[in-house]
């Protein structure tokens, strides 16, 4: 059987199943909040071994052994008591941090079997993985956490300056929405004190590289999206009359290499790699997102990105490894 | 050094008295000459040194107007050097789909022995995405209605109705909830209608339509217009591959006859006997679904060709599978369409040019 855990309404969730139903008869089982689990039975018995035993929303009893392989797409295992708050605020507290042990532990045994994703699902540090990036050889911006105007303007020395988000921001009020999007700093706005703040030198680009990485593949693709006032900064402010050009790209050889020992250092399968190709064809590494978004590429690349992760999810599953 | 690249997502298509640049990404298409294109094809891979001493000095000024124009319509940019040329390779003209159908016609007529939830079990195992249910007269809608909701929670993506205007009033009130309620339904169109209106159920996602279009029989299929040119990558990579009209396909006619398209006369035997599965597996169903564009005659010399629908039911020559569709009317060695000025047939122009 093959688990996805992910959001509802995920469109990459549902291409990648209805590939595997596609490519096999294998089970599939997908937990999001709309199938959630409902039951529960773990076991540690005397002798080491663990029995877990589940049922979902919408479906009979499962045994976390049948479980051959995993895709962490999105989000969370979800149990119901999670989704009911009882309104008093001490006990809803030690209710979470009890599930969330036990999702732990139903993780820890998960840990045996063939993973895509990240169980934990632990947000990636952005900082530690510059570093890291810096240390196997990639070339990085400039960067600065600082949340006074004096130590920009003495590190950064007058250039033109972004901020991006530290952790993955996107939430929506009533009043405003917040995407998280990066921006580049009007130097007379800001004030003296701030938020502490991620800022980078501006690198000027010739094109984005937007690469996903899957057990050692890499799919690579170039997003101009320079040539757009709209996007230059940040392509996710697509331009829907004029969206910009996304074509396959073959990264290089040494590129590759180094990409790869940094993936192996941070301990990931996957992920979506962004990178600039500056106007002097440096390559300069941006960030990696774990659970990042490959629909885009995958599409208009025609890499059938979907198809290569209900595979990779089979073959592990077929291979018994 | 300059290299000049075109974006993938902009492919070129060459006919055979001109050319067509189709952008993928933008949805758009536009004919060029075919010196761009061959342009284009030797410009690959040479700097543009290397190509103003490949051309006579007096041409120049025509490609530097050939380049200016690519570069200005965003269909290239260019690459610094020939390593960065070369990290941009073309798109992979594959097409896959993750179901062994993708669309299914079922025709309703008076025939009450056909068991239309049983047939709509059998699609939804099938898990095919896409129906679109038909009458030819005048029939009970809650036959229809019932056909919808036992699409409910399957992978049946969308559904469209396209039934008679009824003799009686149209309840158009009692319609709106039910295309409301059941999303699947992305038009509902009545046919033969007196008048012509477009009724919004839900923005952007389900619409009632009502044609003053008459459909009592199956002779609207095979138009080829440009009206329905796809310039886009699905279509591209399909019709290179495949037949776009009849790969995936199947339709299920008011007798139960079961065919690969409803204007076909192969039938591959009855609903009433035979499974949709069983079709499927029939060596002979998907015999047509590899006649490609560039194997049918006229079609392969036709600049539109990869943008175009195909029709292999009404064709010029009935005798010959690869023959140009019937009711095309477009005469690729002339670049013509019918009504236009100095317009002949492709037969007529074959004549004039073998004499």
């Amino acid at each position: 059987m093959i688990l996805i855990v992910s959001i509802d309404f995920d469109q990459s969730t549902y291409e990648v199943a209805n590939w595997i139903k596609y490519i096999s008869n294998s089970d599939l089982l997908i937990i999001n909040e709309n199938n959630h689990i409902k039951e529960l039975s773990v076991t540690i018995e005397p002798n080491g071994e663990s029995e877990v035993k589940i049922s979902t929303s919408n479906r009979a009893k499962i045994d976390l052994k049948a479980i051959d392989s995993i895709w962490m797409r999105k989000g969370s295992i979800i149990f119901e008591d999670q989704l009911n708050e009882t309104g008093i605020s001490q006990i809803d507290l030690i209710s979470k941090r009890d599930i969330s042990a036990i999702i732990d532990f139903i993780y820890f045994l998960l840990d045996s079997k063939k993973v895509i994703g990240e169980l934990n699902n632990a947000e990636i540090n952005k900082f530690i993985v510059l570093k890291e990036a810096a240390i196997v050889g990639l070339s990085i911006p400039q960067t600065l956490i600082t949340n006074r105007k004096k130590y920009l303007d003495k590190y950064f020395k007058g250039n033109y300056v972004i901020a991006k988000s530290i952790s993955n921001i996107q939430f929506y009020t009533k009043k405003f929405s917040c995407n998280g999007y990066t921006k580049r700093i009007e130097n007379s706005i800001i004030p003296e004190e701030f938020i502490i703040s991620l800022t980078q030198k501006e690198v000027v680009k010739k094109y984005e590289l937007r690469i996903f990485f899957l057990n050692g593949k890499f799919f690579a693709s170039a997003i101009f999206s320079q040539s757009n006032d709209k996007t230059n900064l940040d392509f996710r402010n697509y331009d829907q009359k004029k969206p910009n050009r996304i074509v396959p790209y073959i990264l290089p050889k040494f590129i590759e290499k180094k990409l790869t020992v940094l993936m192996r250092k941070l301990g990931l399968k996957t992920g979506s790699i962004d990178m600039i190709v500056n106007s002097n064809g440096d390559y300069i590494f941006l960030e990696v997102n774990p659970a990042g978004q490959f629909g885009m590429i995958s599409k208009p690349c025609n890499f059938f990105l979907e198809r290569e992760i209900a595979q990779n999810l089979l073959s592990i599953e077929n291979g018994k490894m | 050094m300059k290299y000049f690249n075109l974006f993938a997502c902009c492919k070129l298509v060459k006919g055979s008295f001109r050319s067509v640049i189709i952008d993928l990404q933008r949805g758009i298409y536009e004919a060029i000459p075919n010196d761009l294109y061959e342009l284009i094809n030797v410009s690959r891979g040479k700097s543009k040194e290397e190509l103003e001493n490949f051309y006579e000095k007096e041409n120049h000024s025509v490609i530097h107007e050939y380049f200016n124009f690519l570069i200005d319509r965003e269909y290239g940019f260019w690459c610094n050097s020939l390593d960065e040329f070369h990290r941009f390779p073309d798109i992979r003209e594959e097409w896959d789909l993750p179901f062994p159908l993708s669309n299914v016609i079922i025709d309703i007529g008076s025939d009450s022995a056909i068991d239309y939830l049983n047939l709509i079990d059998q699609i939804i195992n099938l898990r095919i995405p896409h129906l679109q249910i038909r009458a030819l007269i005048d029939i009970d809608f809650s036959i229809i209605e019932s056909m919808v909701i036992a699409c409910e929670r399957s992978n049946v993506n969308t559904v469209q109705i396209l039934i008679p205007y009824p003799k009686n009033e149209v309840p158009i009130l009692r319609l709106k909830k039910i295309v409301r309620k059941n999303v699947r339904i992305n038009s509902l169109i009545f046919h033969s209608s007196p008048y012509s209106k477009v009724v919004k159920v839900i923005d952007k996602l389900s619409y009632i339509v009502f044609t003053k279009k008459h459909f009592t029989s199956l002779d609207d299929c095979g138009i080829v217009s440009k009206k329905y040119f796809c310039p886009n990558l699905n279509h591209f990579v399909e019709s290179k591959n495949f037949n776009t009209c009849l790969n995936r396909k199947i339709s299920i006619d008011a007798y139960g006859e079961i065919r690969n398209c409803p204007s076909m006369k192969t039938s591959f035997g009855n609903i009433k006997y035979k499974s949709l599965v069983e079709v499927l597996n029939e060596e002979g169903f998907k015999s047509l679904w590899k006649i490609t564009k560039d194997k049918i005659d006229v079609c392969k010399d036709c600049e539109f060709r990869y943008l175009c629908t195909d029709c292999r039911a009404n064709i010029k020559d009935t005798s010959n599978i690869y023959s140009q569709p019937a009711k095309c009317n477009y005469n690729p060695y002339i670049c013509k369409w019918k009504g236009q000025k100095g317009y002949i047939t492709v037969e007529k122009w074959r004549k004039n040019n073998t004499q």
